[in-house]
């Protein structure tokens, strides 16, 4: 079963001005495609489109199987924005973060049983931030953040990751470590990953597939043929490394 | 402290201090850290224009105030859900409208206004049975709401995006806080008055954000600051024969004063700590 199908769908901020028209992808259950493409591609348009954020002008788009306006098992998805934290003097401790993740599955009304809290130790435990679980969330670096996000996305128990650039401002060690997280992530649970990022060179390593946005999907496929890809698109013109123009870090 | 308690009316005024002490901050806490610190300050305008129009009408102006605060609130949640970038400025407009039409309904007043007055600044010594009982009534509908939806409102307050998407109703908690806000007003007003009831709900909750280091311990202090300040507020304006609703707010700000320079000096001190330590 697919994850995620776009059909045809096109969508525009302003009428006369479409960000993509007529795109179509699909994605296959346990895959982690990383979502490239040049800043205002509409990489970042495309994944809050899949999550029901944005509608899109035309087209459909199917989240397991099920078109996205009939769709209601929104506790197989999460989503993880760009900006993780919004307001670094939020007074939340990194425990009460991730317990938000446990809020939807839990049901209005419900409090977070015994069985919720100890999730949240395990998935501190997975992305490593058990010792800092007393720690403000503001407090940490962006890296620590970014943990602490999907610690709080696994609670969920999701069988789709969304993540919108979720190593944005991090060190490329930092970035590696987080990539490597997912990827291990993705095997041992076979969750579906779907991660918007710059980082053409660094994500293929760790994603199964490529998507490249640019005004519609110019590729799609293995990380490895992304490269011939990459320089084929380069053509005659001078290259930057082995990704040549098709480098966005 | 207990002589006080001779007197009915500081009894009444007492607990509905009480209420009022612990309603306030609960709810201040979402409205500051939503970025709607003034949202209180518009609806107690708006109460306003409720209270004058119950006066007019013959109608308990705590009622009527709640009945205009209520569908004030859910106007502007609605405007503000449909156009985000232009919520100050709806709010605004709500506001103005509120004092406005208070204004002119006030001068259509034939009684004296010395009770009106006692709305707009609060008085300890005007609140009735009545009062104490809707003060009651609506705290434990409140409070009792606010319990039920406590963890889903934190998880939209901290990430709206992200709530939406896990399927939490965004949109019917940012409807229900801004109800239960309208009615925190409405309750608020008879103790600290129209002018300051937004006070209440920010000034303990600006206090505790200095001194906290979870979202619990956010919640708990600012109930303990708030209800300090109420308690103290009230003792002092019927000592020293002081304004009730100032008193009050005064007293908050003074722990607010207080806490935000221990927490400069408290980081001052672990500077230079740190300081020494490289040396």
């Amino acid at each position: 079963m697919n994850v995620l199908a776009i059909k045809e769908v096109s969508f525009s901020y302003l009428p006369s001005q479409p960000v993509f028209e007529q795109i179509n992808l699909t994605i296959g259950q346990g895959r982690f495609l990383a979502m490239v493409g040049p800043n205002g591609a509409g990489k970042s348009t495309l994944l809050k489109l899949c999550v029901g954020l944005l509608k899109p002008t035309a087209g459909r788009i199917e989240l397991l199987g099920t078109p996205l306006e009939q769709f209601k098992d929104w506790s197989k998805v999460v989503y993880i924005a760009q900006q993780t934290l919004r307001d670094r003097n939020f007074p939340a401790t990194v425990e009460e973060v991730v317990a938000m993740g446990r809020v939807a599955p839990a049901g209005i009304g419900n409090r977070l049983k015994k069985a919720d809290y100890d999730l949240v130790e395990e998935m501190l435990i997975t992305v490593g931030m058990q010792d800092f679980r007393k720690r403000m969330i503001g407090e940490l670096s962006g890296g620590q953040q970014q943990r602490v996000a999907i610690a709080k996305a696994l609670v969920a128990k999701p069988e789709v990751l969304l993540l919108d650039e979720a190593t944005s401002g991090v060190d490329t060690a930092t970035r590696e470590n987080i990539y490597s997280l997912l990827r291990s992530i993705n095997q041992a649970q076979r969750m579906s990953i779907i991660m918007v990022s710059h980082d053409v060179e660094c994500i293929s390593h760790y994603a199964d597939q490529i998507a490249n946005v640019d005004g519609g999907i110019t590729y799609y496929g293995d990380p490895a043929d992304f490269q011939q890809f990459c320089r084929l698109q380069r053509g005659s013109r001078p290259a930057q490394g082995d990704w040549g123009e098709i480098s966005y870090v | 402290m207990f002589e006080l308690l001779q007197y009915d009316f500081m009894q009444r005024a007492l607990l509905a201090g009480i209420l009022v002490g612990i309603l306030c901050p609960v709810i201040g806490v979402f409205l500051i850290l939503r970025r709607q610190s003034l949202i209180g300050d518009g609806l107690g305008h708006i109460a306003f224009a409720g209270v004058t129009a119950g006066w007019l009408l013959g109608v308990y102006p705590v009622l009527s105030a709640t009945v205009v605060t209520v569908l004030s609130a859910l106007g502007i949640e609605e405007l503000r859900s449909r156009r985000p970038v232009f919520a100050d400025m709806v709010l605004a407009i709500f506001f103005y409208s509120g004092i406005a039409v208070a204004i002119i309904l006030s001068s259509m007043v034939k009684s004296n206004n010395v009770n009106l007055i006692s709305y707009l600044f609060g008085s300890i010594v005007t609140v009735s049975e009545s009062d104490v009982q809707t003060i009651a009534g609506l705290t434990v509908v409140v409070l009792g709401i606010l319990f039920f939806i406590f963890k889903e409102l934190v998880a939209v307050t901290f990430d709206e995006e992200a709530a939406r998407v896990s399927g939490i109703p965004v949109k019917k908690i940012n409807t229900m806080i801004a109800v239960l806000t309208a009615l925190t007003v409405s309750v608020s007003m008879r103790i600290v008055g129209i002018l300051l009831v937004s006070a209440l709900m920010v000034i303990p909750v600006a206090a505790s954000l200095q001194l906290s280091r979870s979202f619990r311990s956010t919640l708990i202090n600012a109930v303990i600051i708030s209800e300090i300040s109420v308690l103290a507020g009230l003792v002092l304006s019927f000592r020293a024969d002081l304004a009730t609703g100032g008193t009050i707010v005064m007293t908050a700000v003074t722990i607010f004063i207080g806490a935000f320079l221990s927490k400069q000096l408290n980081g001052f001190s672990l500077a230079r700590m740190g300081t020494h330590k490289s040396e």
